[in-house]
């Protein structure tokens, strides 16, 4: 009697360990849903939802880009870089390719924003920016890369070629430098 | 006794009798728990693979330089350049081998300092590759480069790579560049015959050559030709598996004048870090003249003898 009650006790013990461990998993795998979750209508309700969706999406759609950057080779990293620096300056958006510039470079050739936007305005194509990869070199921790840089809707745009050099600080965290003429050379006259 | 009490008192002697167990299965359950959150909440970061690796020889058969002594040698490295850079002459030279010093420099500082000129300035900037380790000799390439990453390159760059070698001496790490790596001392190496008695005092190594220190002492009143250039294999160091020609006997006339000592250098392609160990050095066209002069050759007919003579470096 007491072998079985004892089976009985050991029973209970293992089931409520399970369920505790079942209850805290989907109690912590649980997206937050609104403070104001009572006074959501049907409207607000698929609204949160598509915006918590859209969290997610977006929180994957990074976590997959870092994979896939990450599973590159490190002269295709480099490349990568590049792109998203030109991104930023054919979106016109000089803060965000500013904060990419190697911080002695940006004191020495671009000391403010301003001068950094001039420059770029003037240099690049206003309209598609297309860079042709000449070539890339690793010296220690940076890459040497030499490109041609394109505008691939305006035959009036003089390609020009350029040097980039990129520093990987760790991933998709990186600095960059480029060669700047004095003189402005390719470019729309 | 009714059923609930029954019930009780199995439980509470289940819990005498096992309440240990169950308490430590579950402080167990809990600990894994802990961690399995804070896993979940600390997600490994994605790690990008990066080939440069500093500390990885080139030459894969000699192995890395042991992660035990990277940060020294590192430190040794970057306050090095960084002396030079900054023309603090006298604190890098003091990190200069003394056989460095002695071979390269000729035990002078302003050598060094020229040197320095030629290759350094404030916008310059480093990297280095571990190239191969013997023993407890670790070869490294040195690359001085211009800071691209502050100029962009804007007006090109320049960049010079040398073989540099450190090692330890005394507790110290020192440094042995421009491709030179060491002294090596013979002792008590010598051959002799009834013409000479030759020495092996002792060998410059470099990365890629090996310059051999010979004391060649004339015992007779007649002239001992060792090589003019007649022949390119006049003097040759055997390595085991290969002999190898002296590089530097055929623009030069190295003679012994009667009853006198002569120091001669002969220098041999080699790399440092090859594992092959010298096992004599070869004179192979001996040649003794009544008198000499450098109309002569060892084909000449005043040549009264012409013979081999090896001397055993072990």
């Amino acid at each position: 009697m007491e072998k079985s009650l004892n089976r009985v006790i050991y029973i209970i013990i293992i089931l409520a360990l399970i369920a505790i461990n079942v209850g805290v998993y989907i109690h912590f795998n649980k997206k937050e849903t609104s403070s104001n979750k009572e006074d959501l209508t049907e409207n607000n309700i698929e609204e949160n939802t598509v915006n918590e969706e859209k969290e997610d999406d977006d929180e994957t759609v990074n976590e997959i880009v870092d994979k896939k950057v990450a599973s590159m080779d490190e002269a295709s990293r480099a490349k990568i870089y590049c792109g998203k620096f030109m991104d930023a300056i054919e979106k016109r958006d000089y803060e965000l390719a500013y904060s990419y510039l190697n911080v002695t470079f940006k004191s020495n050739y671009f000391p403010s924003l301003n001068e950094f936007s001039e420059y770029m305005e003037k240099k690049y194509p206003k309209n598609g920016i297309v860079l042709k990869y000449d070539s890339v070199e690793r010296k220690g921790e940076v890459f040497i890369i030499d490109v041609t840089v394109f505008d691939d809707s305006d035959n009036d745009f003089e390609e020009f070629t350029q040097t980039i050099v990129v520093r990987e600080n760790s991933l998709n965290n990186f600095s960059i430098s480029f060669s700047k003429d004095n003189e402005r050379s390719g470019g729309v006259e | 006794m009714n059923s609930n009490s029954k019930v009780t008192m199995a439980f509470r002697n289940f819990i005498k009798k096992h309440g240990l167990k169950v308490l430590i299965v579950f402080l167990v359950w809990l600990v894994l728990f802990i961690i399995n959150q804070y896993l979940k909440n600390n997600p490994e970061i994605e790690q990008a693979t990066n080939s440069y690796n500093p500390d990885r020889a080139v030459m894969d058969d000699n192995g890395d330089v042991p992660t035990r002594y990277r940060s020294d040698i590192k430190q040794t490295i970057d306050n090095f350049f960084n002396y030079c850079k900054n023309e603090d002459y006298d604190k890098a030279f003091n990190l200069i081998s003394d056989d460095c010093k002695r071979y390269i420099y000729s035990d002078n500082i302003e050598n060094f300092k020229t040197y320095v000129r030629s290759k350094y300035n404030s916008n310059k900037t480093y990297y280095i590759q571990n190239y191969s380790n013997v023993k407890d000799i670790y070869i490294y390439d040195y690359y001085i480069i211009d800071d691209v990453e502050a100029t962009g390159a804007t007006d090109g760059y320049s960049e010079s790579r040398e073989k540099i070698a450190i090692s330890k001496v005394n507790d110290e790490y020192k440094i042995s560049n421009q491709g030179y790596v060491g002294s090596y001392e013979y002792n008590n190496v010598t051959a002799e015959d009834e013409n000479m008695k030759v020495r092996v005092t002792s060998k410059e190594m470099s990365y890629q050559k090996e310059g051999y220190n010979i004391t060649i002492t004339n015992k007779t009143d007649k002239y001992i030709l060792i090589s003019d250039g007649t022949y390119t294999d006049a003097v040759t160091l055997n390595i085991g598996d290969q002999l190898r020609n002296a590089t530097n006997t055929s623009n030069a006339t190295m003679v012994v004048e009667p009853n006198t000592t002569k120091e001669l250098i002969f220098i041999f392609d080699k790399f440092f870090d090859d594992g092959k160990n010298p096992t004599e050095i070869n004179f192979n066209d001996v040649c003794i003249f009544e008198n000499y002069n450098t109309s002569l050759t060892p084909e000449s007919e005043e040549n009264q003898k012409l013979y081999s003579f090896n001397i055993k470096l072990r």
